[in-house]
């Protein structure tokens, strides 16, 4: 288990500021799909008593329909669950020093990411649609100069306030290890672009 | 002509094996929250409403299934839908 006292590669002085999850209406989404699946068979059980169907009585299809509901209750059950550990397993933690990204896709992969705040070149935060707006939700994007995917905090609670807060202590960071995202630009760009060629 | 007869225990074998493969998944679940979750309150909250949940929903299928006379022999015949034969496994 993971512990906010104690961070992987936790250095000296290294405090947790942030300790972000999807917000809350992603796992309510997850209930609502298991409450949507159990309501499906009560509905087919009660059209059959209303339609005065005696396939339950059926020396056959009674125990073969009994079964197939006590798999599908299992399977929505296995479900739901997959669904809570994604969503109990994707977090987002901002320390003093840096922002650790961990992301659980399906049960069998997990992405582990850390990013020095003194990297950061670039803050985002969105807000999308109806609800994101009305609930104050949306993404929070990170940005550094390296050649690498920028980090992600998708649909987290107040995105402009922790946008707010990663800024200030990037800046924090910056005045006390100095800036790395220049550093990292100025390689880039000793990468990209080659030098004149030699006219003879 | 005879009819081919089969026990309707037969059924239980591709149970047996969904069980078996949503027991496992659980586990991994399970697994998954114990090791890689967060030291806390709720990640115990939601270790136990996996066990509570999971024990429940096994409890109800495992009430449905035993009221069932599993020994009882069925003929192709009676798998046809509404075919008329009054015998029930249900003892109804």
């Amino acid at each position: 288990m993971i512990s906010l006292k104690a961070l992987p590669n936790q250095e000296h002085g290294e405090v947790t500021v942030l300790f972000l999850r999807r917000y809350w209406l992603d796992l309510a989404g997850a209930f609502l799909f298991t409450l949507a699946m159990t309501i499906v068979p009560i509905a087919v059980w009660v059209a059959i008593k209303l339609g005065n169907l005696t396939i339950m009585s059926q020396p056959f299809w009674g125990p073969a329909l009994t079964l197939l509901l006590g798999c599908y209750m299992l399977v929505v059950a296995v479900i739901t669950m997959a669904q809570i550990t994604d969503y109990f397993l994707d977090i987002w933690i901002v320390t003093n020093e840096r922002v650790i990204n961990i992301e659980q896709h399906g049960l069998f992969s997990r992405t582990i990411s850390e990013l020095r705040l003194n990297q950061v070149q670039d803050i985002t935060s969105e807000t999308a649609g109806f609800l994101g707006t009305f609930l104050t939700y949306g993404n929070v994007f990170i940005q550094t100069a390296a050649e690498r995917e920028r980090f992600q905090f998708k649909n987290i609670d107040n995105p402009d306030d922790v946008k707010l807060i990663i800024a200030k202590l990037v800046t924090e960071c910056k005045h006390r290890h100095g800036d790395a995202s220049l550093e990292q630009e100025e390689q880039i760009t000793d990468h990209k672009i080659p030098s004149e060629p030699h006219t003879a | 002509m005879t009819a081919f007869h089969f026990p309707l225990w037969y059924l239980l074998i591709p149970f047996a094996a969904i069980l078996l493969a949503t027991t496992i998944y659980m586990f991994f679940n399970i697994y998954h929250i114990a090791k890689f979750g967060m030291q806390s309150f709720g990640t115990t909250v939601v270790l136990l409403l996996y066990f509570g949940g999971y024990l429940a929903v096994l409890c109800v299928v495992g009430i449905m299934v035993s009221s069932i006379d599993w020994q009882h022999t069925v003929t192709i015949i009676e798998i046809l839908p509404f075919a008329g034969n009054s015998t029930s496994t249900f003892g109804l």
